[in-house]
């Protein structure tokens, strides 16, 4: 079996040099002045709509339903150049692939009454309840429920990490239509919903801001006794979870470029930064090797990025490579970003020099949406054939 | 043929006093300003972020002039005491910054010797009348005068607790001399940084240092300066390793997934436990460090290898709790990422030359810089 052939070089180049203008109209200052702002008011609603007027957010809806029809590479270059030009895609990168549950398993009707809106904007699909203060890693675990009540379901429960909640009109959630002590398999029992924000709100559901390291705007959400109609569910009840893991390594390719993208722009500062030093004073040779070495674990992973976005494409089964990408990923944008903290020293600290932001971000590519060592656990057991280690 | 020194001298105790009577006082302050009270500091608009309520419940009870000796009214501490108080101080989740930056400052001082005004200024600050939290390099130039007075222009970057500080100790250029400027004639800037440093960046527009607060450095106390700050910051930071120990280990055997704590896998023990054990070697270096330089030996190679052991350890251990905590470390309600975020800038150094591997290597191994 060969993997699908991925370009090596800068694919995609419409899409590099329209998004790389259009993120040239919110500099470093916008990032910043933003951060200063409360959880509430510390959305960038101008950056976003920008975004979803150029349609980048809906590359991957299909031309059918009002997007661009593209392959998720496309989506992984829209989001990796956002990053190299020091924005920030994580605001509103789940508008991209969120939908896609939705595109695979939902209804002609329900793809009818939401993607079109969801392409063109007007909806926005940005949330996704599915990590609990109870269930990370655990996902079958989860404790909220949906009840069979009065045509529909009653949720109870409660969500945490779920970013953007209250910037959005959708809600795509994963909940328990079965008791975990009355399956056979414990990933059976588990439903999707597609929820209502504006009419949950108004019915029970609470959101609650909480106040990050990170500004992914992200909630606790409360769930007393909200009812949804019965065209908010998505596909068969009970078979919820096999329908969000095959989005999850569409999203794993997509947030994977973010992480190159930061690496290159961390690159592309400490480079700089380099190149005016040593012509001042030494020729600082143990931060060229850092970041010579910060180069090569990125282009590695990058690669890595490249073949599984390939894979998912050409519709191959691509779990494993989609989680090495986004553990790689992970791994080498630490690397250049505490590479580039260290060029710079104890400048770099300074919020004005514009590295210890996307510094901070990318603390979470090492971390979310999916912990490392469940990366590392799954390869172990799935790839290398190990027994299972937990 | 082994550089002199690294032997070990186990004439000098390595075994730390009982300061456990002044660790109980400076964790009793520490309890009443708990993690919302560091928390709270960051929030604040610029000029309120400095920990004033803190420092002024640690001068009151006689921690913050505690080095300085008897004759300038002080309690003529140890540094072995004082490491005690700034580590106790960062295991207990709290920051010893503007302390540290003051025991620096009274060691400058204490080099100037009977210059100038230098004793009245200890006594000020003995008695908690006077402070001296920052310590700026100035950029520009410091003209003398007919009155052996200095007139500085020029700027300095990045000075932390510059506005809270009734002096500021600033280190002229191409100089060994230094002086003490009064605040409240520096123009400054607040400077937005990834922790809560309460950094300025100051403007010196023609500001007059008059005779009484010019000192010149003498080269052994300018080293004992440095290699006190060393050592403080060493401390600070085997502090926050016992922090991050202490709070990541009690995370792993609390979270229970897939039906086990998880500090029962590897996964998430072995970096638990490696990070531990890099903070107990860090601590013995420590001690050897400080027992030297009470002893009256200049202690730099044992000052930088416990500097950099310490706060590298501190970085693996904040690190390691951090991913323990899973999502949990992002919440700013669980007061891990604010010291994991302290504990990574203290790695950092203002100038490369100044860097623990380049000193290590130049000044102890002997090799020759490029």
């Amino acid at each position: 079996m060969t993997t699908p052939a991925f370009s090596i070089g800068n694919d995609y180049n419409e899409y590099r040099e329209s998004v790389a203008a259009l993120c040239a109209d919110f500099p470093g200052t916008y990032w910043r002045e933003l951060e200063d702002q409360p959880p509430s008011a510390s959305y960038p609603a101008d950056f976003v709509q920008a975004l979803t007027d150029a349609g980048y957010l809906a590359v991957l809806i299909p031309e059918e339903y009002g997007g661009a029809g593209k392959p998720v590479r496309a989506g992984a270059v829209i989001l990796e150049t956002i990053h190299r030009a020091g924005c920030s895609a994580g605001p509103c990168h789940a508008q991209m692939y969120t939908m896609g549950t939705l595109l695979r398993h939902g209804s002609e009707d329900q793809k009818q009454k939401y993607l079109p809106k969801i392409a063109s904007g007007e909806l926005r699909l940005q949330a996704f309840g599915v990590t609990e203060p109870t269930t990370g890693s655990d996902t079958t675990q989860l404790r909220t429920r949906a009840e069979k009540r009065g045509g529909g379901y009653a949720v109870n429960g409660q969500k945490v990490w779920t970013s953007r909640a209250a910037h959005s009109d959708l809600m795509l959630l994963l909940a328990r239509t079965t008791p975990l002590d009355q399956v056979k398999s414990r990933t059976d029992g588990v439903s999707v919903f597609l929820v209502d924000m504006v009419e949950a709100k108004k019915n029970g559901m609470k959101i609650v801001p909480i106040d990050a390291m990170v500004n992914h705007n992200t909630t606790e959400i409360f769930f007393d006794d909200v009812w949804l109609p019965e065209d908010s569910l998505i596909g068969e009840e009970g078979k919820g979870f096999k329908y969000i893991l095959d989005g999850m390594n569409a999203e794993r390719c997509l947030v994977s470029a973010e992480a190159i993208g930061n690496a290159r722009y961390f690159l592309d500062k400490a480079v700089a930064r380099l190149s005016d030093l040593r012509s001042a004073s030494q020729s600082r040779q143990a931060d060229v090797h850092a970041v010579s070495d910060a180069f090569a674990r990125l282009e590695a992973a990058d690669l890595l990025v490249r073949r599984a976005a390939a894979m998912f494409d050409a519709d191959m089964k691509c779990g494993a490579e989609a989680n090495m990408a986004k553990f790689t990923s992970g791994e080498a944008v630490w690397a250049c970003a505490e590479a580039c903290l260290n060029v710079y020293g104890k400048d770099g600290l300074r919020s004005d020099r514009d590295i210890e932001h996307k510094w901070r971000d990318s603390r979470m590519s090492r971390n979310s949406p999916v912990s490392p060592n469940m990366i590392l656990n799954f390869v172990g057991q799935h790839v290398l054939k190990l027994p299972r280690s937990y | 043929m082994m550089i002199e020194h690294d032997r070990i001298d186990f004439d000098i105790p390595v075994l730390p006093e009982d300061n456990s009577a002044i660790c109980d006082t400076v964790a009793k302050i520490c309890a009443d300003h708990p993690a919302e009270y560091w928390r709270a500091l960051e929030k604040k608009p610029a000029g309120e972020r400095f920990p004033k309520d803190f420092m002024a419940a640690m001068t009151k009870a006689g921690m913050t002039g505690a080095t300085i000796p008897e004759e300038h009214g002080g309690a003529d501490l140890t540094i072995e005491a004082v490491a005690a108080i700034v580590e106790t101080v960062h295991a207990s989740g709290a920051n010893a910054a503007a302390m540290i930056a003051q025991y620096h400052a009274v060691e400058r001082l204490l080099e100037a010797g009977a210059q100038n005004r230098a004793a009245e200024v200890l006594e000020a600050v003995a008695e908690g009348a006077a402070s001296l939290y920052a310590n700026a390099m100035l950029k520009g130039s410091a003209e003398a005068d007919s009155e052996q007075g200095v007139t500085l222009s020029g700027t300095a970057d990045r000075v932390t607790g510059a506005c809270a500080s009734d002096w500021i100790l600033v280190d002229l250029p191409e100089s060994d001399a230094f002086v003490l400027a009064a605040r409240d004639k520096i123009e400054a800037t607040p400077v937005r940084e990834l922790t809560n440093s309460d950094a300025w960046d100051l403007d010196f527009d023609k500001v007059r240092v008059p005779a009484g607060e010019v000192f010149r450095s003498t080269n052994s106390r300018k080293t004992r300066a440095a290699n006190v700050r060393l050592v403080l910051d060493a401390a600070a930071a085997v502090g926050d390793g016992r922090f991050f120990s202490h709070r990541g280990t009690q995370y792993a055997n609390e979270r229970i997934v897939f039906g086990s704590p998880i500090g029962s896998y590897q996964g998430i023990q072995f970096p638990l436990a490696r990070a531990h054990i890099e903070v107990e070697a860090a601590n013995i270096a420590l001690r050897r460090a400080i027992a030297r330089i009470d002893a009256g030996f200049e202690g730099t190679s044992e000052s930088l290898v416990a500097h950099h052991l310490a706060v590298e350890a501190a970085w693996n251990m904040a690190d390691a709790a951090f991913t323990t905590y899973g999502g949990f470390a992002f919440a700013r309600e669980y007061d891990i990422e604010r010291k994991w975020r302290d504990v990574r800038a203290a790695r950092l150094s203002a100038l490369p030359e100044a860097d623990d591997l380049a000193r290590i290597g130049a000044e102890a191994l002997g090799l020759v810089a490029e």
